[in-house]
């Protein structure tokens, strides 16, 4: 599912505009993104939580070419999901 | 700063943001979550601008084993739930590290070097620099390299010989050691003990003391100095202890090798010890003092090694009985053949229980291997008896010293 039909079908669920939903669209996603910069964890009970994560820098190998490359050290979010979202996925696996 | 925001939270952030109450804020949110959840439980994609993708993946089954029991399992296949962040929030969650960029190597640099010049190049502080040299004395320590300044110091290499005049000693003791009979080895996991303990210890505590003492004397001025002479200190220590376990490696062939590797490992944590002293303190004081300072120290150096000499005696005369009584265990030895796919650690396993006892099957067998890495096909061993080295599976401390013997060993083959 693509941005656009997420957009509709939560127009259709909630039953507001299009306009209304694009403003919380955008309020909650600066939300998420000024507390993931600041290395909060955001969890969600039956969803899952992001959590911003250190990585530390490594050396890679180019196979192609055998060139080594330093990595820098990065943050990353990290999507953790949570039980209920786990434990659909396992069902639809043993299907 | 590393808050847990849970949902509520959340729900009261956007309300406040959005200036609705925070029944509207919940009753958004609770949808997006709904939707999002059901959207990825059915296995499908969901992409959300601004936040992400999410994407279930399928792990085709795979095998792997039961760590506890190496019994095989199977993983069946299963979906694992993907989450790429959108390019705007990952940026916004990098901010900190967005400077760096990925660099490429040269061929010849090493990992080490560059985090060296990386922290001089981000602190450029004054107190980095002795640091930093004792970053790169330590490794070319690492690489046994001998500073040209440490030749060009009289003093040290006046007390580098001292050690080659006091090594006889010890390899008489040893000689006249190996001329009894050829079971040494016994002697070993009695003696070998003292050994781990010592050494370590003159090699932490003493370089620390002088400096801190320096340190009150002369405070920032003599940072450098102290630098300097803490990194001739430690070469010259690397080239001791280099010089030490060649000769216990040249002298060990003939006779047991484990018994003069330990004396030379004595004595060179001894006269460490006793250099480490008169090196710093030349440092502050004047030149003239220096010849006082290493005759003294080399006293009781030797005292000290004569101590450890009737220490070994004492070893000697206290182990023939058992030595004898051991004999007779391996009057009937268990011989086995090397065949293609067989290594020491599987006879080892086989027979003692436990793969790092290759080591003693080694030592029994010196004479006809030559490497224990290609012990060649059609070869005959003798497995020795359990107790003769004081072999035992089940006994942590025996499994480690028995590994702390394989290092050794291997050491000699690279």
């Amino acid at each position: 599912m693509n941005h656009k039909s997420f957009l509709e079908q939560l127009q259709i669920r909630l039953g507001k505009d299009r306009g209304e939903i694009d403003g919380y669209m955008s309020a909650f996603l600066q939300i998420m993104k000024e507390r993931c910069a600041q290395m909060d964890v955001v969890s969600i009970q039956g969803f899952g939580s992001f959590e911003p994560k250190k990585k530390l820098e490594r050396v890679v190998v180019n196979p192609a070419t055998g060139k080594r490359m330093l990595v820098p050290p990065k943050m990353i979010l990290a999507f953790k999901p949570g039980s209920a979202i786990k434990t659909k996925l396992k069902m639809l696996s043993s299907k | 700063m590393n808050e847990k925001i849970s949902f509520p939270d959340l729900v009261s952030l956007l309300a406040s943001k959005m200036n609705v109450t925070k029944k509207e804020a919940e009753a958004f949110l609770k949808e997006f979550f709904t939707i999002s959840t059901e959207v990825i439980s059915s296995g499908e994609e969901l992409k959300i601008d601004g936040l992400g993708l999410f994407k279930p993946i399928w792990v085709e089954a795979r095998g792997s084993v039961n760590v506890q029991t190496g019994e095989p399992v199977e993983i069946p296949g299963h979906y694992k739930l993907s989450f790429i962040p959108d390019k705007i929030l990952r940026e916004a969650v990098n901010a900190p590290f967005s400077s760096f960029s990925v660099e490429i190597l040269n061929d010849h640099v090493s990992t080490e070097q560059m985090i060296a010049v990386e922290s001089e190049a981000l602190e450029q502080g004054s107190e980095v620099i002795p640091d930093e040299s004792d970053m790169s004395v330590e490794e070319s320590e690492g690489e046994q390299e001998c500073d040209a300044e440490s030749m060009s110091f009289s003093g040290q290499d006046s007390s580098t010989p001292e050690h080659g005049s006091e090594e006889p000693m010890p390899r008489e003791d040893a000689s006249s050691e190996s001329s009894q009979p050829e079971i040494e080895p016994v002697v070993e996991p009695v003696a070998k003990e003292p050994v781990s303990e010592p050494e370590p210890n003159p090699v932490e505590t003493a370089p620390d003391d002088p400096v801190e003492d320096e340190n009150e004397i002369y405070g920032q001025k003599s940072i450098s100095r102290r630098a300097f002479w803490w990194g001739v200190l430690t070469s010259l220590g690397v080239v001791v202890l280099a010089c030490a376990i060649g000769y216990a490696i040249w002298a060990g062939k003939g006779s047991d090798s484990a018994n003069v590797l330990k004396i030379g490992e004595y004595t060179l944590s001894l006269s460490r010890q006793s250099t480490d002293k008169p090196m710093v303190n030349k440092a502050t004081e004047p030149v003239v003092l220096e010849v006082q300072k290493d005759t003294t120290a080399t006293m009781p150096a030797t005292e000290i090694k004569t101590d450890t000499a009737v220490v070994e005696q004492a070893f000697d005369v206290s182990t023939p009985q058992p030595r004898q009584a051991e004999l007779e265990p391996t009057v009937g030895p268990v011989v086995e053949t090397i065949r293609s796919g067989v290594f020491l650690t599987t006879l080892a396993r086989k027979h003692f229980g436990h793969k790092a006892f290759w080591v003693y099957i080694y030592e029994e067998n010196k004479g006809v291997i030559e490497n224990p890495n290609q012990v060649p096909i059609g070869t005959r061993l003798t497995i020795p008896d359990a107790a003769k080295y004081g072999i035992d599976a089940t006994d942590k401390a025996s499994v480690d010293k028995a590994k702390e013997l394989a290092v050794r060993i291997q050491s000699r083959y690279e």
